[in-house]
């Protein structure tokens, strides 16, 4: 029985089948789901708004045409290439476009990178899910405050007790749901559970974005003894164009900064995604279809709800003072005070949380994918046993961030994973691709079994502007906080050992993943697996 | 909201509409192509 037992796992082992996109469009409303974060309804709004308003958009489109598209044909043709080789993570990528010993631990970065993400993005996404049911059941109608939603806010994370929760076990359960739910996705594969999610929730995602669109402009002037606050002005303090702002370095660094994130280049998520596309599918038109969903969301949907409304009812300068708190201030604390104020307020409010939320899931399934498919491919576990492994690393991290919040503990992974890490990482692969495999080898790519014709300025862009771009932004984040980050200058002592703590759970997951690429290099060369 | 503000809203929108545009006339017409493949 036992010997039946060991040539069965032995035939798993040696004859590991993966899965393939089932069609060309969950492929991209897979991609677009995982583009379309709550950065695109919450993050380029407040950008925009700060950084010039109309004018915002030259440098946003020029990084989109030479940073952002370049970037996604990039990952796109290097996750089909590996694909080929069954590798679906950048390690067994990267090691099949140079053949070099060190490289696969290069490669490491981007499977525990996205991990570490996903690890406290879970978190946030809980909250979304949260406040959809806190709208729907009207827990917060009476607070109408912007300090109001603050203390609501900061109770329901556990930094101050108040009348609305006296502990941080509810915030605690919604992260565990969370969590189960993406779990439950994983548990189902790429075709059954990952383009499901991406059918039913990107067309929900985007007829929720357009019903509050609707509502948002037929707005008009909420309060008539406020005639400034209308939504005219609103649409004004996005779109009415600075021009003095594009001298400044910053709304460049911005807009670059925003292309990055909105399109999730440079996590590694989208090698996997890719790595599930046969041999001479199309990357060029399709990378572009989901490039141009994700800006839909993003500049018509995401820049047309949270600050138009905003200024319609609390008018410029609060909405300034909330925007300059942050993307999440306007969505946790200003938003409901909007939805209390709107008739079926709270059908409103639960439509835009759970917007949110989808936006978020598509996104953290995306997050956990490469550690899935590095478990799989390299490791041949099988799916389930891989699904269940990566959910209980993201509780075990999860669970931290839940209870060391107010440490700066989640800003601490964000800034060196979720910032840096990202740029750091988006750069080595450029180069990898650009000089290192060719670009010669690296066009082909991008080209092979292409439907659309693309420019030969893309050669040029991918080899010289796109890494150039990248080196800009990587030194000019590092030299403005990352020294000061890594000093922990200006940090209260209480909160430095919980910093440490993340930076040791950062590298305790590095060093896991250096282990077993080594552990999985040893099986597939006695497999005789390698080149 | 200004002139210049229309300007911008309204340019960025069409910018992004011709992109979903065009990608979606290419999509549609590709799976046109394959079938006219079929067929033959």
């Amino acid at each position: 029985m036992e010997q039946a037992v060991d040539k069965h796992k032995q035939h798993q082992f040696h004859h590991h089948t993966r899965e393939f996109w089932s069609s060309r469009i969950a492929l991209i409303l897979a991609m677009a789901g995982n583009a379309i974060g709550l950065g695109n309804f919450l993050r380029f709004p407040v950008k925009a708004a700060q950084n010039g308003g109309g004018a915002f958009m030259i440098p946003y489109f020029i990084a989109l045409v030479f940073l952002g598209i370049p970037l996604l044909w990039v990952e796109w043709a290097m996750g089909r290439f590996g694909g080929r080789y069954r590798h679906g993570t950048t390690p067994g990528i990267f090691y099949r476009m140079w053949n070099n010993r060190f490289i696969k631990y290069v490669g490491a970065i981007g499977v525990v990178m996205p991990v570490i993400i996903c690890i406290y993005y879970n978190y946030i996404e809980s909250w979304t899910l949260s406040y959809s049911f806190f709208s729907l059941f009207n827990k917060y109608t009476g607070v109408t405050t912007r300090e109001g939603m603050g203390t609501f806010l900061a109770s329901y994370q556990g930094r101050v007790p108040s009348e609305y929760f006296s502990n941080i076990w509810t915030a605690y359960a919604f992260f565990v749901l969370t969590l189960a739910i993406n779990v439950y996705v994983l548990r189902k594969g790429v075709v059954k559970g990952i383009e499901v999610l991406a059918k039913w929730g990107l067309p929900l995602l985007f007829f929720f974005g357009v019903i509050l669109v609707i509502r948002v402009f037929t707005l008009g002037t909420p309060d008539p003894a406020y005639p400034d606050r209308n939504i005219l002005n609103g649409l004004a303090y996005m779109w009415n164009p600075d021009f003095s702002r594009l001298k400044d370095s910053s709304c460049w660094l911005a807009a670059a900064g925003q292309i990055f994130f909105t399109l999730s280049v440079g996590f590694g998520a989208i090698q996997t995604y890719a790595s599930y596309l046969k041999e001479k599918d199309d990357v060029a038109l399709s990378g572009l279809s989901a490039c141009s969903l994700n800006e839909f969301a993003e500049v018509i949907l995401g820049g047309s709800i949270a600050i138009p409304v905003a200024i319609a009812f609390f008018g410029l300068s609060e909405t300034q003072a909330i925007a300059k708190g942050g993307a999440f201030d306007l969505g946790f604390q200003a938003l409901p005070i909007v939805f209390q104020k709107l008739h079926f307020g709270s059908i409103f409010g639960f439509l835009w949380f759970f917007l949110l939320f989808i936006a978020g899931i598509t996104s953290s399934v995306a997050l956990s994918q490469p550690a899935m498919a590095f478990l799989q491919d390299e490791l041949r576990m099988p799916l389930k046993k891989a699904a269940n492994l990566v959910g209980a690393v993201l509780f075990i991290g999860g669970t931290m961030v839940v209870f060391f919040l107010r440490y700066g503990f989640l800003d601490e992974l964000d800034f060196w994973a979720g910032t840096v890490g990202l740029v750091a990482f988006a750069f080595i692969e450029t180069v990898l691709f650009a000089w290192i495999f060719g670009m010669d080898k690296g066009w082909h790519e991008i080209n092979l079994g292409a439907d659309i014709n693309l420019s030969r300025i893309f050669y040029y862009i991918i080899k010289y502007v796109t890494p150039l771009y990248l080196l800009v932004l990587l030194v000019t984040w590092f030299c403005q906080d990352g020294i000061a980050v890594l000093f922990m200058k200006g940090v209260p002592q209480e909160n430095v050992p919980y910093l440490w703590g993340a930076r040791a759970l950062m590298a305790a997951l590095l060093i896991t993943g250096f282990v077993l690429i080594k552990l999985a290099w040893k099986q597939h060369r006695e497999a005789g697996r390698l080149p | 909201m200004t002139v210049y503000g229309w300007i911008f809203m309204i340019a960025a929108w069409s910018a992004i509409t011709a992109l979903c545009g065009f990608c979606l006339f290419e999509l549609l017409t590709e799976e046109e192509d394959v079938d006219e493949e079929l067929d033959r």
